[in-house]
């Protein structure tokens, strides 16, 4: 872009951040959210002994019959002569700091929690309201704050484990360690059902140390399992399946562990580490490993997905098979930076759930939202289908040793995002300021992409991407180094000249087609008949499979 | 001072600067339509080479008015020649912005989330906005973006494609 241009885009981006004045509250926000501190936390391990309460349902020792033999089978028959709870909410409830829930096979709607009115007139005059954190002097938020969790935790969450007591510390002090644990030979065997009844079906709040495991969960109306200012957390073998929106979030949480994950059916992302660990390449805060996303809008997401460490998972059949961004207000931890995906497979991301077919059986003027089936994805956001690994305006990221194939938009794409766009941080928690921040340029540099395999399957069956790498030219330090595609082939680039690294500390200009191409894309809305597929974006039209 | 004397030097002091606007504004007839926006330069329009029907503008527009200037980006519509109505969609952003709230639910975006997103924009006197509009031609070719109280001219020739 010629330096004039750019100028008027700056410009412009900052005189539409003057032009906003009030507006009304928000509608879905949380409470404001900090990082704990993680020298004071640990990923917590494995319990085999200590403590536990036992949680049952009336046909678990059916259940078990039928599905266990052996030592599994005795060992859960002889816990189930002690089982004392039907719901795990019960359990929790009765749980002291480092208790093991030992949830026997069955089906668990949690009923009692379900009773509870949501919004909860016992916690009326427990809201926190704040600025708006798109932008200065834009009105207010008006939210449950953690009060609201800790005296009515059932009122958003059919399982909550609030760990904090009433004072100012934001450190648990109740329900710590605590380990909930489906005792089958296979997540299936423990099934937590939603029914879409509440936001969340697994709420751990300022739960330091909880350690979730071995069972399946479905049907949230937001979040299958929610992980909010925990300093330590663990979620192994666990099956989400069909989360209205997220199957395992976590937010403002250090010291976390993914392991073994199996996420389906999002309407945004399976896994979704946002807001993550502000360690600024120094270290990483949350590890994920094995993990498999698949049947989602997004298979990992992060809006300032920061300080995670992301390898050995698979990727595939979803939209888009992994996105970083920093685009959205409220997230503390902006802009996005210092995350590491590594020999991850990355393949076939060309799910369309933006389809005119699932276009109209999502549109609420076709189907009132209640009547939907829960097993149908109706995305929550935009995503370009056909695209492996998405870079949203973050910066020093490291892509290594993946191997991508077969999406059919690109296997790696990274744009810009400008500074103002992610509005204020009332936390504080943000680099906010600075010079380039003012000039808008403080996303898009210092991303690494070295010794991928694109278009290659792992049997080294040539499968390519659209383009391997789809750059918009904005930022400095970006650099491609030793990725390699099949014996014959090579890799294939928009631009199609890569910097290698280290980079250029030059700080390129972005290309305004790819911008306005971009642009176009941002108008997308669901319950729109022409923005459903809005004019000049092509994201929502399955690209045509590469040659 | 005299209400009605400080009403008549305020209604001329505004008939000074609206002058000076509309002098400003001649001699660029790419880039002043009718009503309070102009375009500070002449937008590009480019063209999706995944669909050759669209196009997409990009500009930046300057309330060149004396009054603060409000305005939803669904409520811009681009015309053809004789004032068809083209399917079209805008957004006040010179790129791609993702919302907070999920839109699968229905529920209203509210005002602030809508400003920051670029669905709405306000915008004093002499300020800028980027704007995007992309449309779907068919048979004719746009003319112009209404924006209810004014229009603003698309430009004629095809800047460029994007990499679509």
């Amino acid at each position: 872009m010629k330096t004039p241009t750019r100028l008027l885009t700056v410009l412009a981006a900052l005189t539409l951040v003057s032009a906003i004045g009030a507006g009304s509250a928000y509608g879905h926000a949380e409470r404001l959210s900090y990082y704990p501190n993680h020298k004071l936390g640990s990923v917590p391990k494995y319990k085999r002994s200590g403590p536990s309460l036992v949680v049952c349902k009336s046909d678990s020792r059916a259940r078990i019959r039928k599905q266990l033999s052996g030592r599994a089978e005795r060992r859960n028959l002889a816990l189930l002569k002690r089982c004392d709870y039907r719901d795990i909410q019960a359990a929790v409830n009765a749980a002291e700091n480092g208790t093991r829930i030992l949830v026997l096979p069955g089906v668990y709607r949690e009923e009692p929690s379900r009773r509870v009115a949501e919004p909860a007139e016992a916690c009326s005059g427990d809201y926190q309201e704040y600025d708006a954190p798109g932008y200065q002097d834009s009105g207010k938020v008006r939210v449950p704050s953690f009060e609201y969790q800790r005296k009515c935790p059932n009122a958003q969450n059919l399982i909550a484990i609030i760990g904090d007591g009433p004072d100012a510390d934001r450190r648990c002090d109740q329900k710590c360690n605590i380990q909930i644990e489906g005792t089958g030979t296979k997540p299936g065997q423990v099934l937590i059902d939603g029914s879409r009844q509440k936001l969340n079906v697994i709420r751990a709040d300022r739960a330091d140390g909880i350690h979730l495991r071995n069972f399946t969960v479905q049907f949230s109306d937001f979040n299958n399992i929610y992980v909010l200012e925990t300093n330590g957390f663990r979620m192994e073998n666990i099956v989400s399946r069909w989360s209205r929106e997220y199957g395992f979030l976590s937010f403002t949480s250090d010291n976390g562990l993914y392991r073994k994950l199996t996420a389906y059916g999002s309407g945004d992302s399976g896994i979704y580490p946002g807001s993550g660990p502000e360690g600024h390449c120094k270290r990483y805060g949350i590890e994920v490993d094995r993990v498999n996303s698949y049947g989602n809008t997004i298979g990992w997401s992060g809006t300032a997905g920061n300080g995670i460490y992301t390898h050995d998972s698979k990727f595939h059949g979803n939209a888009a098979g992994i996105t970083t961004d920093s685009f959205a207000a409220g997230h503390p931890g902006m802009p996005q930076d210092c995350s590491k995906w590594e020999r991850n497979e990355i393949y076939s991301n060309n799910m369309n759930p933006f389809s005119e077919e699932r276009d109209q059986y999502c549109f609420v003027k076709n189907r009132p939202i209640a009547e939907r089936d829960p097993k149908v994805v109706c995305p929550a956001f935009n995503a370009p289908v056909g695209t492996g690994l998405l870079i949203a305006g973050g910066n020093r990221n490291i892509i290594r040793n993946n191997r991508i194939w077969n999406n059919w938009r690109a296997g790696v794409m990274q744009f810009w995002v400008p500074s103002s766009f992610r509005g204020t941080d009332p936390t504080g928690q943000s680099q906010n300021s600075g010079p380039a921040y003012d000039a808008q340029t403080d996303t898009s540099n210092g991303n690494r992409m070295l010794a991928n395999v694109m278009g290659l399957t792992p049997r080294g069956k040539r499968a390519p991407n659209g383009v391997d790498f789809w750059w918009d030219e904005e930022g400095h330090e970006n650099c491609w180094t030793r990725n390699r595609a099949g014996a014959g082939n090579a890799i294939t680039s928009d631009p199609t000249t890569l910097p290698g690294c280290p980079g250029s500390s030059v700080h390129q200009e972005i290309n305004p087609a790819k911008l306005a191409a971009l642009a176009a894309c941002a108008t997308w809305d669901p319950q729109d008949d022409v923005l459903q597929d809005p004019p000049g974006c092509d994201w929502f039209t399955t690209p045509r499979k590469p040659r | 001072m005299p209400r009605l004397a400080g009403a008549l030097i305020l209604a001329a002091t505004f008939a000074v600067i609206a002058a000076v606007a509309a002098v400003a504004g001649h001699g660029r007839d790419g880039q002043r339509g009718s009503g309070d926006l102009v375009w500070t330069e002449q937008p590009h329009v480019y063209r999706n080479a995944v669909l050759p029907n669209d196009r997409i503008l990009r500009g930046v527009v300057r309330n060149d008015s004396v009054r603060v200037v409000t305005l939803t980006a669904r409520d811009l519509n681009v015309r053809t020649g004789d004032g068809g109505e083209l399917e079209s969609a805008a957004i006040f952003a010179p790129t791609f912005i993702r919302g907070v709230f999920p839109l699968n639910r229905a529920d209203g975006i509210p005002e602030n989330e809508q400003l920051r997103i670029g669905l709405r924009v306000r915008l004093d006197p002499g300020k800028t906005a980027p704007v995007t509009v992309s449309w779907r031609e068919r048979d004719k070719r746009a003319s112009l973006v209404d924006y209810g109280t004014g229009s603003l001219p698309v430009p004629g020739p095809l800047k460029r494609r994007t990499n679509g």
